[in-house]
């Protein structure tokens, strides 16, 4: 009876029948703490047993909760290790790219679950801490507390080591990534196909054919919308010859323009969702003629354009007389390149830089890095467009 | 027998004795002597015709040469001297020579026997209608002893602009040859650190076009205007001329203009065009137009008299002509070229003009042609 009426005092407690000293700062008081407050010497044992209880339980719970979530980490953490083993493997590039991508998006919310964690593991040593202060604790409860922030204290070194784990997974993800090769061949916002050629270093992308004239009218006067797109016809656009060297370095100045202009945009948006890659600045993505060395590495290959090109390096004569006379007048010849001798002379010679044969023509080259980028931000496109298309996930 | 002999002896003795006779009672030879010189005799005379050949002046953008005949004549003389002998002005009591003098021999002349050459060349006039050979071809000289490089093919050979000079062998059938040395002198200093060297050439071809490339100490570029046309038919194998144009503006003076073509086709590459000093208002190759009232005969002689003698402008009220000094000729350099033969019809043909001066290059100048081949007719 007299344990009947004590529990039925204190749920009229809880209740807030009985006016309470409500003001009271966070943490609320227990209602024995409050009690024994509003009266010093007034104690009530059950009470502060059954809150005692409370915590415990609630202390050994959440320690329940941690371990699992650590094991359920260290699992993942090594699968992580072996996913990228296998995605490393994967022959398709684009294919790797996404795998490296998903691997890093699962490693940084590895890493935000275990700075979760953290906070966690912070309230429940407060938890603990406050649990120790209750007094009139039984043995085997101050017993069980100690060892329990003993636990959590462990579990706080192996989140630390786990984010440690993590944080270096990150590195080799975004070296992999940059390893991947360039794509061996891409199409411009332009439609300009252009295609891989040269090794290792020397990687550049030549157009796989002399630019038409529909893309040089496309760059030059652009259409409404600003796409400088060719438009596509049955018939193929012939090669824009009649050119001048001039007119050929203006044509890549404007595409280079209107390629990075494409560029530029969607970078702004992604901000931390996809891992920072240093190979995102604008200075390679310029298209611009090919150069002496460029012409050596073409040359060895089957790269055979359909009429001669414009190569934007100065010729050499072949005597000193005519060496110092460009000189003395500052006058300039440049190498044309002509496999197919429509000018029935050798495979190259000099010319003057205005002038400008229905044979002569150009091809545009841009640096390896423009590939690489162009298929990044493909894929980025579209992981954006079917995270677009997922239902929302209501974060736990 | 022995009378015989006897009378052959007699008679031998006889003879001989009648032979030494003269020579026993004449009187002893008198030894001359060398007196003062009397005049030179030519003994003989060797002749040898040649010619001499000089740039002419004014024929721009030509080379060309006048061919003059000349006479080597090499005369071997001799020295004619008085020829003197020993006279005794006084004897002594014993009838010895004690006074002696000398005395010329009338009429009498002692000769030397080294022959001293003395030449002389002789001009004796323009050699017309004669063959010469040049550079391994063969040219005839016009009416008045000239041969023009219509080829500009010396012109070619100072298109190295390493090349200041080159030694020109020409030769006559009969004449002999002659070598001369041209030059090509794109830079004299007013005042030669050596005096006597760097003097102009008298076989300077920039010289005999009439051009100035002395340095000059204040020169400008600013009010240089440039223009270059073509003239004649552009087809494969015929000559065109390449004409470049160029007048001054500015006070200052342009100093050693010089104009290059580049071209990748050999034939048009490499030409020089020169200018040398480029004067505001003052043309190089200037020219006079007398301006006469329709109806006046420009060639009496009266007319001809007085434009000699004046070089001022006449008011046209005063006197019925003005006499016009033509400040607006620009200074012209032509080359003739070759349209090559490789290039087909309706091809064109690129070709740059470019320019220097003493102070650099003129990339701002540069004129570029292109020039489009026509089919062969």
């Amino acid at each position: 009876m007299r344990s009947l009426a004590i529990y039925a005092l204190l749920g009229c407690m809880y209740c807030g029948v009985l006016p309470l000293q409500a003001q009271t700062p966070t943490p609320a008081a227990t209602p024995a703490a409050a009690a024994a407050n509003a009266n010093p010497d007034v104690r009530f044992r059950a009470l502060e047993e059954h809150e005692q209880r409370g915590a415990v339980l609630k202390i050994r719970d959440q320690l329940l909760f941690e371990r699992s979530e650590r094991d359920k980490r260290e699992r993942a953490i090594v699968g992580l290790r072996n996913a990228l083993q296998g995605t490393l493997m994967n022959p398709d590039d684009t294919q790797k790219l996404a795998g490296l991508v998903t691997l890093w998006q699962d490693a940084n919310s590895l890493y935000n679950e275990v700075k979760r964690a953290n906070y966690r593991q912070l309230e429940l040593i407060t938890l603990i801490g406050n649990a120790k202060l209750s007094t009139g604790m039984l043995p085997q409860v101050a017993s069980f507390l100690l060892d329990a922030e003993k636990q959590t204290t462990q579990l706080g070194d192996n989140q630390k080591k786990q984010q440690e784990h993590l944080l270096s997974f990150g590195q080799p993800i975004i070296m992999a990534i940059c390893n991947v090769p360039p794509p061996r061949s891409f199409i411009t916002h332009s439609g300009i196909t252009m295609r891989l050629c040269g090794q290792g270093k020397e990687w550049f992308y030549v157009s796989e054919q002399p630019i038409t004239e529909a893309q040089y009218q496309a760059v030059i006067q652009p259409q409404a919308g600003d796409s400088a797109k060719a438009p596509t016809t049955d018939s193929p656009s012939p090669a824009k010859t009649d050119i001048s060297l001039t007119n050929a370095i203006r044509f890549c100045g404007m595409l280079s323009r209107l390629e990075q202009r494409n560029l530029l945009l969607p970078n702004i948006s992604r901000a931390n969702r996809y891992p920072p890659i240093p190979k995102a600045g604008n200075e390679n993505h310029t298209y611009v003629l090919p150069d002496n060395n460029q012409l050596n590495i073409l040359s060895l290959t089957s790269y055979t354009p359909s009429c001669a090109i414009w190569i934007n390096s100065p010729w050499l004569p072949n005597d000193l007389d005519t060496e110092r006379a460009l000189e003395r007048f500052a006058v300039s010849f440049n190498i044309v390149w002509d496999p197919r001798r429509l000018f029935a002379e050798s495979t190259t010679f000099g010319e003057l830089p205005f002038a400008r044969y229905p044979q002569l023509g150009f091809v545009i080259v841009t640096h390896r890095n423009t590939g690489w980028y162009l298929r990044w931000q493909h894929l980025l496109d579209k992981m954006d467009a079917e995270n677009a298309a997922k239902p929302l996930n209501t974060p736990e | 027998m022995k009378q015989i002999y006897r009378s052959l002896f007699l008679f031998t003795l006889i003879l001989t004795a009648w032979t030494a006779m003269p020579t026993l009672l004449a009187q002893p030879t008198p030894a001359m002597y060398r007196g003062k010189f009397v005049r030179k005799e030519i003994r003989r005379t060797i002749v040898k015709p040649t010619f001499i050949c000089t740039l002419t002046k004014g024929a721009s953008p030509f080379v060309a040469f006048e061919f003059w005949e000349q006479h080597e004549i090499t005369y071997f003389e001799i020295n004619i001297y008085q020829a003197m002998q020993e006279v005794v002005r006084e004897k002594n009591e014993d009838g010895l020579d004690v006074v002696k003098d000398f005395a010329p021999i009338p009429g009498q002349f002692i000769k030397d026997n080294d022959e001293i050459p003395r030449q002389e060349i002789q001009i004796k006039g323009l050699l017309a209608n004669e063959k010469f050979s040049i550079l391994g071809k063969e040219y005839v000289t016009d009416n008045k002893g000239r041969i023009y490089d219509l080829g500009q093919n010396i012109l070619d050979l100072f298109d190295t602009m390493d090349t200041r000079s080159f030694e020109l062998a020409i030769s006559h059938a009969t004449l002999g040859e002659q070598i001369i040395t041209l030059t090509r002198n794109l830079i004299s200093r007013q005042n030669p650190v050596i005096p006597g060297n760097n003097a102009a050439s008298q076989y300077d071809i920039l010289e005999a076009f009439g051009l100035n490339f002395t340095q000059q100490m204040q020169c400008g570029r600013d009010g240089l205007k440039v223009n270059v046309t073509t003239y004649g038919e552009i087809t494969a194998g015929k000559r065109v001329a390449i004409v470049v144009d160029v007048t001054n503006s500015d006070a200052k003076p342009v100093s050693n203009l010089i104009a290059r073509s580049f071209s990748r086709h050999q034939e048009l590459n490499g030409k020089l065009f020169y200018f040398g000093l480029v004067t505001a208002n003052q043309p190089v190759q200037s020219r006079r137009h007398l301006t006469l009232p329709p109806g006046v005969d420009g060639n009496k002689p009266f007319f001809k008299a007085f434009a000699c003698l004046s070089r001022h402008p006449w008011h046209r009220e005063k006197l019925f002509y003005v006499w016009l000094p033509n400040t607006d000729q620009p200074a012209r350099f032509i080359r003739y070229v070759t349209i090559p033969t490789a290039v087909n019809a309706g091809q064109p043909l690129h070709l740059s003009i470019a320019f220097w001066d003493i102070i650099g290059a003129i990339p701002e100048k540069r004129q570029d042609l292109s020039l489009s081949i026509q089919a062969n007719k």
